[in-house]
């Protein structure tokens, strides 16, 4: 554009000044013959700029801050005014430091970007350095894209978690902290039978063989083992409740991520099924690398929606062991309730963990956002919701979303036997 | 206020004022009071950058100066007007390089830098156009016509030079 303009407006004035035989007219056109001409002699024979980008770690979690490092050489001849951009993708955020600059490369010379990032979670990808050299009057510009690939990893956010009283009814071979319901060395009391050699005398029940004449009895413990526990993980769009840039998606993400490292820390194998536009499974699975997997998977979880998975009823669900225990990740819709009641009469064993979208608006709105009766009605319908689940013998968990994500989860377990009473109650 | 825009101010008033004073003393009032009130609408242009709004005062300023050779404004006054017009499209252009720029690192140097060439070339601008000034060369049908061969030539070199570049 400009280089087109600038050509023009010489020609013009020159084929005036022929036309007309007016010197004023050459004279005039000697100036933008000037700049043309600086600007053509300015331009660099070749460009060679060695470039590369250095990303620490490369996977961090959601909140941390990592530093990005571009290292940029001419090998080449000078470059004047060279501008030389990072191409950030849009979903992570620089917190400090530049990730353009537009300076004078000498041959030889070195020059560094350094900025920190931040962002949302998910696998992130950068796409290359965009380089625009040319003269520095900006006429003749040439503009290309470096391709230095990166990628950032950024992890959702896991807290702790002490522990989640689940009882599993079918429990698997290696010792773990779930109660098995068979009597070995374990801590619960179990039952007592007649002593054995080989019985620790800790174990001896000096009471019951008080009782007797000629027999000693020793306490059995209930052996405590691991178990098969699937995660599943709502991810239809219509479950992510958005208020600004917060989403209680992100939420249950954590709070998945949470419960997985706990369960697979204390070595039980846990299967993942995230659902909304497709089905993503990560296989049951134990140890440090499928703690990766799971991780994985839950970085790149989005919402998405789906005809076929908008219904729980069509989840495919023979891949669950008989009898194993699921956990269930979802603000809960009322349609949800017969696929969860008809998972609990197939004797499953269910968890919903349900953190409350109401909470989670009503939190984030102004009082003037909403109307004091309409959030009554939808109290009332979800605790009569989450009543019904109740009544057909699933745990649920409603956490409030209002509280920052940490708190809700340091309450976990006292909030979980109170509602574990509170089910034993009402049956 | 920063030197860019010192100097961005400083080249749209000496365009202004020596083409505004030009057409007043060619009996053109009336176009001097336009050419005052385009400026200062450039002005809030560069203001609220709208970078953009250079390239429409390079085409009009040019049209003024065109139209100032036929009612004989005198030369010096039409150069020091281009010299001003085309430092302000350039410094503009810049300024929108930079603004473009995400989260750049310190400009300030390469600001400098850019001035200083500017500087440079406006000298060397004043250089060329003075020497025909001075020796009072009268254009001819010969020198029209040799100036023209130099222009062709000139012209296949740049593009030339334009394809092998880019």
């Amino acid at each position: 554009m400009r280089l087109f303009l600038s050509m023009t407006l010489f020609f013009i004035l020159f084929l005036l000044g022929l036309i007309t035989l007016k010197e004023e007219f050459i004279l005039l056109s000697l100036p933008l013959a000037v700049y043309i001409g600086v600007a053509l002699i300015s331009i660099p024979a070749d460009i060679d700029l060695k470039i590369s980008r250095k990303i620490e770690p490369s996977r961090f979690i959601r909140g941390d801050q990592i530093e990005v490092l571009v290292q940029i050489h001419n090998s080449g001849n000078i470059l004047r005014e060279v501008i030389i951009e990072d191409i950030i993708p849009d979903s992570v955020t620089v917190v400090d430091g530049h990730t353009s600059l537009i300076a004078d490369l000498c041959p030889d010379e070195h020059l560094e970007l350094n900025y920190k990032i931040t962002g949302k979670r998910g696998i992130h990808h950068f796409e290359g350095l965009r380089i625009v050299s040319g003269d520095p009057f900006g006429l003749f510009q040439l503009r290309m894209i470096n391709p230095i690939e990166g990628e950032v990893r950024i992890l959702p956010r896991s807290f702790r978690i002490k522990s989640i009283p689940i009882r599993p009814e079918v429990t698997k071979g290696y010792t773990g902290f779930f109660p098995s319901k068979v009597g070995g060395t374990g801590v619960e009391f179990f039952n007592v039978r007649e002593y054995q050699p080989g019985d620790a005398m800790n174990t001896i029940n000096w009471s019951a063989s008080a009782r007797s004449y000629d027999r000693l009895f020793s306490n059995e413990y209930q052996m405590e083992n691991t178990a098969d526990i699937w995660l599943i993980l709502d991810a239809r769009r219509r479950s992510d409740f958005m208020v600004g840039v917060e989403s209680l998606f992100e939420i249950m993400v954590e709070i998945t991520t949470s419960v997985a490292q706990l369960l697979i820390q204390n070595g039980n194998r846990v299967g993942l099924l995230i659902f909304g536009g497709f089905l993503d499974w990560t296989y049951l699975g134990s140890g440090k690398k499928h703690r990766e997997k799971v991780l994985a998977a839950l970085t790149k979880a989005k919402t998405g929606e789906s005809r076929i998975f908008n219904k729980l009823g069509n989840l495919p669900t023979r891949i669950f062991p008989p009898r194993s225990q699921i956990i269930f990740v979802s603000p809960i819709h009322s349609e949800d309730y017969v696929f969860l009641s008809s998972l609990r009469g197939r004797l499953y064993q269910v968890l919903c963990i349900s953190p409350d979208p109401i909470s989670f608006e009503l939190g984030r709105w102004d009082q003037e956002d909403y109307s004091e009766l309409g959030v009554r009605i939808a109290k009332v319908e979800r605790r009569f919701l989450l009543s019904r689940l109740r009544y057909s013998g699933i745990q649920v968990l409603n956490l409030d979303s209002s509280l920052p994500i940490e708190m809700s989860l340091g309450r976990f377990p006292a909030v979980f036997f109170h509602r574990a009473n509170l089910i034993r109650s009402q049956i | 206020m920063k030197r860019i825009e010192i100097a961005v101010i400083l080249s749209i008033i000496l365009s202004t004022f020596s083409l505004g004073f030009g057409f007043f003393m060619a009996d053109g009032s009336e176009f001097s009071i336009l050419i005052i009130v385009l400026s200062l609408f450039f002005l809030f242009g560069y203001w609220f950058k709208f970078y953009w709004t250079s390239h429409i005062f390079l085409v009009i300023n040019f049209v003024f100066i065109c139209l100032g050779i036929f009612i004989s404004i005198p030369i010096w006054i039409l150069l020091i007007t281009l010299i001003g017009v085309i430092v302000y499209w350039d410094l503009l252009n810049f300024t929108s390089r930079v603004n473009n720029l995400k989260n750049a690192d310190s400009i300030f140097e390469i600001e400098e830098k850019h001035l200083r060439r500017l500087l440079i070339v406006i000298l060397c601008m004043g250089l060329i156009t003075s020497i025909p000034l001075i020796l009072e060369i009268q254009l001819n049908f010969i020198f029209a016509v040799f100036l023209s061969l130099v222009a062709v030539v000139g012209l296949s070199q740049a593009v030339r030079f334009y394809n092998r570049s880019f």
